[in-house]
């Protein structure tokens, strides 16, 4: 099969170095200043005008899958706790997990199935799943003239190909489709119920949460980082001296993707080998994903990226300057066979290993710009992305980009 | 034109060797399980002499970011590295290590060889 987007022509015959910079001059060249990772007032400012004005990608309709069913989402950089609740017709609803009598939060549980009402542990009101006030015990000594006014604060929420986004900006206007535009458009027919959440990690990290999704969004590392990440070859191509060249760059607004084809130099370790032998079905392409590797930023803080037959999504959340969860799930196709239920949990093992190395990185990359040794840092051709992302974080900050 | 590289007892087994001869580049000799190999010693990947690295079984570990080495064939087997290196015949004299042709094996056969996965994992 042919990946959606592959070019018939024949890939330029001599390297060209600075090919992306030349396409996008308006990304610039310049440095990265080292304070964006390190100052409170950065940091404050992420907060006021990006998170707290975004569509932020809180979870997925698997996390549900019943009227009734709910999960619990506290987002710490905004200080608020949501309950996410599954409707009976089926839509999703985002509420302030408050209660509006005392302001207790209502639901301390992380997830579960309303069982009727939602009653909160501390004098015991009760909400339907529709955030409704249905039970006050002892109403009649209260002084309120209808309970109707007294239900849970709904959140803007809507749901993109089952992932569930929640806007906390109360008189914000953009809708999730405008806000996702072309790489919205560019997803739209993907077959994600093909693929199921099969394992879900949440690392609490020491680094600012632009380090982490940075250290994420480029490539360049894969053939240096020891001893794991340089067996990802297969599905990232390199040069003749070994360093990786992206198929592709897209920038969609404030998102992106880069796409990396697989490297036919690269020879797999004999686990790889048993695996490709026991189910070679499950290595074939199976799903019309862009390039073997396509790796989309969704501006601010998540990642809905493809490798092979599976989809891997990050969310970075920051919790303090350097401080952030990432929270990371991987999806794969249903198994067909024991064999492939098998290659799964090698490829998730392997996935998981190589993430730590990932997460040694970024934390050891905040230490070194904590020190503030140098003002600022290069990037090169390769890590393009890296500066469109930054230029749409200055773009949110500055209002130039505010909708 | 045989040329004299090193006494073999210099290169005990699993170890590495650098050999400097006028008009040809740094080599290295490697001693895997009492077979010799010689190759180019400066890295395909950067500057760094596969001499100052570790034979792991038939591979040569390369001191700098850890690409490796098939020492039978020059071909690269772990990234960084990518690009094979030159590797030379060699025969053992009398206890004494020569290199057979100072011109590195054929080159289409090397290129060969060089692309053929390895038969043999390499021992840990
Ligand atoms: S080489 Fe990239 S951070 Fe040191
Ligand atoms: S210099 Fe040898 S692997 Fe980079
Ligand atoms: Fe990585």
């Amino acid at each position: 099969m042919t990946y959606v987007g592959e070019r018939a022509d024949a890939p330029e015959a001599a390297e060209t170095y600075h090919r992306w910079s030349r396409r996008y001059p308006e990304l610039g060249t310049g440095p990265i200043s080292t304070e964006r990772f390190l100052s409170q007032e950065q940091f404050d400012q992420e907060r006021d005008r990006v998170f707290a004005k975004s569509w932020l990608n809180v979870g997925s309709t698997q996390d549900l899958g019943e009227p009734g069913a709910f999960f619990v989402r506290d987002i710490a950089i905004l200080g608020v706790s949501l309950l996410v609740v599954q409707q009976d017709d089926g839509d999703v609803q985002a509420f302030h997990n408050v209660c509006s009598h005392r302001g207790n939060k209502l639901i301390w549980e992380p997830d579960g199935t309303c069982p009727g009402q939602f009653a909160c542990r501390f004098h015991g009101w009760g909400y339907g799943r529709d955030g409704a006030l249905e039970t006050v015990p002892d109403e009649e000594n209260f002084h309120f003239p209808d309970k109707g006014q007294l239900g849970l604060v709904p959140v803007r929420t809507q749901v993109w190909n089952g992932f569930i986004f929640v806007n906390l900006d109360a008189t914000g206007t953009e809708s999730l489709d405008d806000h996702l535009a072309g790489l919205g458009e560019s997803l739209r027919d993907f077959p994600f119920h093909e693929l199921k959440l099969s394992y879900r990690f949440d690392i609490r990290e020491r680094a600012n949460w632009k380090v982490a999704l940075d250290a994420q969004n480029e490539i360049y590392h894969i053939p240096m980082l020891a001893p794991l990440h340089r067996f990802l070859g297969t599905a990232f191509a390199s040069n003749d001296d070994g360093y990786t060249r992206l198929q592709d760059f897209e920038k969609w607004g404030p998102h992106t993707v880069y796409c990396s084809d697989v490297d036919p130099d690269y020879v797999p370790t004999p686990a790889e080998a048993a695996i490709q032998a026991a189910c070679p079905d499950f290595s074939a392409p199976r799903l019309p994903t862009r390039a073997p590797f396509a790796f989309h930023v969704l501006f601010p803080n998540m990642v809905v990226a493809f490798l092979g037959n599976s989809m891997f999504t990050y969310n970075f959340w920051p919790i303090g300057v350097d401080e952030t969860v990432w929270e990371i799930r991987f999806h794969y196709p249903h198994p067909r066979t024991l064999a492939e239920r098998v290659a799964i949990e090698q490829m998730k093992s392997r996935l998981r290993d190589v993430l730590c190395e990932d997460q040694v990185g970024h934390e050891a990359l905040q230490v070194g710009l904590r020190s503030r040794a140098r003002p600022d840092f290069v990037l090169q051709d390769q890590e393009i992305q890296i500066r469109s992302f930054h230029k749409s974080l200055d773009e949110r900050i500055s209002g130039a980009s505010h909708v | 034109m045989m040329r004299f590289l090193c006494d073999t007892a210099e290169v005990p087994a699993g170890e590495t060797r650098s050999v400097r001869l006028e008009g040809m580049p740094e080599l290295v000799v490697c001693n895997v399980d009492g077979e010799f190999h010689v190759l180019a010693a400066t890295c395909s990947h950067g500057k760094a002499s596969l001499a100052d690295g570790r034979l792991l079984g038939c591979e040569v570990e390369c001191p700098l970011h850890s690409g490796r080495f098939d020492v039978r064939t020059g071909r690269a087997t772990r990234r960084p590295a990518k690009r094979p290196v030159a590797v030379y015949e060699c025969v053992v004299e009398g206890g004494d290590l020569y290199v057979s042709d100072p011109a590195p094996v054929d080159s289409d056969l090397a290129v060969a060889l060089r692309r053929e996965p390895a038969s043999v994992p390499p021992k840990r």
